[in-house]
């Protein structure tokens, strides 16, 4: 076949590609710049170069290039060489690539080099727009990497609609590598815990292509729960069609540990109330029962029947001692706290203990004066509400018969520490395993059947405690019982000028 | 010997009051409520007006006040089983969030007060220390 020369011209016009053909003069120089430089054919931007020798290109070539392009007539060097340069331009530099071919003499000089150069500048420009694209959008991965919110995205396409991407946030919150995460189904998080109407709720939500807002109970990879607040919202692509979910979790345990304790509160408070209304009822009876009975006995003092009338009265002051002891735990207000001594503030607590725990159960009390005596700051009805729940679980775990003891002691100031009240709740129940005992503090830990505790009520224990500037502690064997140790510190009154 | 007016809406505790306040020899004068006992007091003169705190109408602690205005020379007792709205019993106007102690401390402007159920002898002891000198 024979090579029809205007094909190729036609062929080289499209490409604009240049072809020359450069024979080095070598008697100048180690340089090789000196020799001829014959254009085969130039239909581009090296215009006004094609046609002169090699100086004239060396200068077109913008100083930080003209190595590049010495490099392609060098001395040394293989026989295929390349490189790129660009020409200084009036707008825009033009950029070249060039690819030559050296035949060596027998002296191992260059004789000839024929090469072509080809004006790769749009393709330069493009490489350029898409290298910013790329990195605005890793840029935009980054923030959504770095945000302190937890995100994941979810792929509707897939079957089970595993995840895709999850940000560092959902690494830190739920403790699984990436690895272990993608390509799964979101509901690894889920465990015993989990409401399984909340995770209905959620599959419902996905397979309908809404968007669902909802808390759930999830757990980290090493086990323990968190309340997740998730919002799951749909990414639609122009037809409308569900390609994508992406999801969004927040921990607010914290919230709803407080939450619980502020329903617990409200409880209380009603109780109050209610308490309040049943005892101004009572007292209007119990006076007229009194009075009566004690001026009957007064007109009567010789009367056969009078012990009858003694019966009655003490009847009467029992009762009165009851109500007492009902208006003295609850009573309106929030966490009000003020100076009281331990020993009023457990006083008043133990009677509502002693009917909390059930008839199965005694209470039994040792207090000593010292830890009595010490003045506390504390909020009643929190203090009965942590006191509630320690001997509800002390009852629970001697399966509501036995004894718990209650103690009151003063524990020194200790350093820094100040005079403390040390208050005891002691069950001679079941106990507990050294695992449940680590984790017997956390929200929604509970070792109740599902429906019979909230998993909350140590928790809200300790959180008032702490409120109270307070400590608490666990103490347990199991199969002989468990102890929990209440440290209040000693109220000191800010000075007065 | 004293007049005394007894202002209580409920009616065996009424009669209960009566009885040993007649009992020690007293003119007991009774009113059902705090504007009915006002009345009393400003037509007849009274040594001891005892008076409940949470009744319908006009509250105890009213009854004290516009009861010194009207009759300066009259002790009050105040008697008191707490509120059927709370658990503090503090009287109506209380802030809310007032305790026990609170309440221990609230006297109702009464010279003396006593809280139900009280014993016969607690109120025989109250109303002769209010009438003591008189």
């Amino acid at each position: 076949m024979r090579t029809d020369p205007d094909a190729v011209e036609a062929a080289l016009d499209s490409a604009r590609l240049a072809v020359f053909r450069h024979e080095p003069d070598w008697s100048g120089g180690p340089g090789g710049i000196a020799g001829d430089l014959e254009w085969i054919g130039c239909r581009y931007g090296v215009d006004g170069i094609d046609g002169q020798g090699l100086a004239a290109l060396l200068d077109a070539v913008t100083d930080s290039d003209r190595d590049s392009l010495l490099g392609l007539f060098a001395l040394a060097g293989g026989a295929v060489r390349g490189g790129e340069f660009r020409l200084k331009g009036a707008g825009r530099d033009i950029h070249l690539s060039c690819d030559a071919l050296v035949e060596s003499g027998a002296t191992g000089r260059p004789l000839r080099i024929t090469g072509t150069i080809q004006d790769i500048s749009e393709r330069r420009r493009f490489e350029e727009t898409l290298n910013d694209t790329l990195r605005a959008k890793q840029t935009l991965l980054a923030i959504i990497d770095a945000c302190p919110v937890s995100i994941s995205v979810a792929d509707a396409r897939q079957p089970d609609v595993p995840l895709v991407y999850v940000n560092r946030r959902f690494q830190s919150l739920t403790g699984y590598e990436p690895a272990e995460t993608l390509g799964r189904n979101c509901r690894f998080l889920q465990g015993p815990g989990t409401d399984p109407e909340t995770a209905a709720a959620i599959r419902r939500a996905v397979a309908g292509g809404e968007r669902i807002d909802t808390r759930i109970l999830n757990y980290r990879k090493d086990g323990t729960p968190f309340v997740n607040e998730l919002l799951l919202a749909p990414i639609r692509d122009g037809d409308g069609a569900v390609t994508a979910y992406i999801g969004f979790q927040s921990d607010v345990t914290e919230e709803a540990r407080r939450e619980e304790a502020e329903r617990q509160r409200q409880r209380m408070e009603v109780m109050g109330r209610m308490m309040g209304g049943v005892a101004h009822e009572i007292n209007n009876l119990l006076q007229p029962i009194t009075l009566l009975t004690q001026e009957l006995s007064d007109r009567h003092p010789d009367d056969a029947d009078a012990p009858y009338l003694d019966m009655v009265l003490d009847c009467a002051r029992k009762a009165r001692r009851i109500i007492g002891d009902l208006l003295a735990f609850s009573r309106p207000g929030t966490h009000m706290a003020e100076p009281v001594t331990a020993g009023a503030l457990v006083a008043a607590t133990l009677p509502l203990v002693c009917k909390a725990v059930g008839p199965g159960v005694v209470v039994n009390e040792r207090t000593d004066d010292a830890g009595s005596a010490l003045v506390l700051r504390a909020d009643r009805t929190a203090f009965a509400q942590v006191l509630l729940n320690l001997a509800g679980n002390a009852a629970a775990a001697m399966g509501g018969t036995g004894a718990i003891a209650v103690t009151l002691g003063l524990e020194p100031a200790d350093g820094a520490a100040p005079r403390r009240a040390r208050i005891t709740v002691a069950d001679t129940g079941c106990g507990m395993e050294p695992a449940v005992l680590e984790r017997a503090f956390e929200p929604f830990f509970t070792t109740k059947p599902v429906g019979q505790g909230t998993g909350l009520g140590l928790s809200v224990a300790y959180g008032l405690v702490k409120e109270m500037g307070g400590d608490i502690a666990l103490s347990s064997t199991p199969g002989a019982g468990t102890v929990a140790t209440l440290l209040l510190p000693e109220f000191e009154p800010p000075a007065t000028a | 010997m004293a007049r005394i007016l007894v202002i209580e809406d409920v009616p065996s505790v009424m009669f209960s009051l009566r009885m040993v306040l007649e009992g020690q020899g007293h003119k007991v004068a009774t009113a059902g409520d705090g504007a009915e006992g006002l009345d009393r007091l400003r037509r007849d003169a009274f040594d001891v007006v005892v008076t409940d705190i949470w009744m319908p109408g006009k509250d105890g602690a009213t009854v004290i006040r516009e009861g010194r205005a009207a009759a300066p020379g009259t002790r009050f007792l105040a008697i008191t089983g707490g509120s059927p709205n709370s658990a503090n019993g503090a009287s109506p106007g209380a802030s809310p969030g007032a305790g026990i102690e609170s309440l221990r401390q609230e006297d109702f402007g009464a010279d003396r007060i006593l809280f139900k159920p009280f014993e016969r002898q607690e109120l025989i002891g109250a109303i002769d220390a209010l009438t003591a000198g008189s």
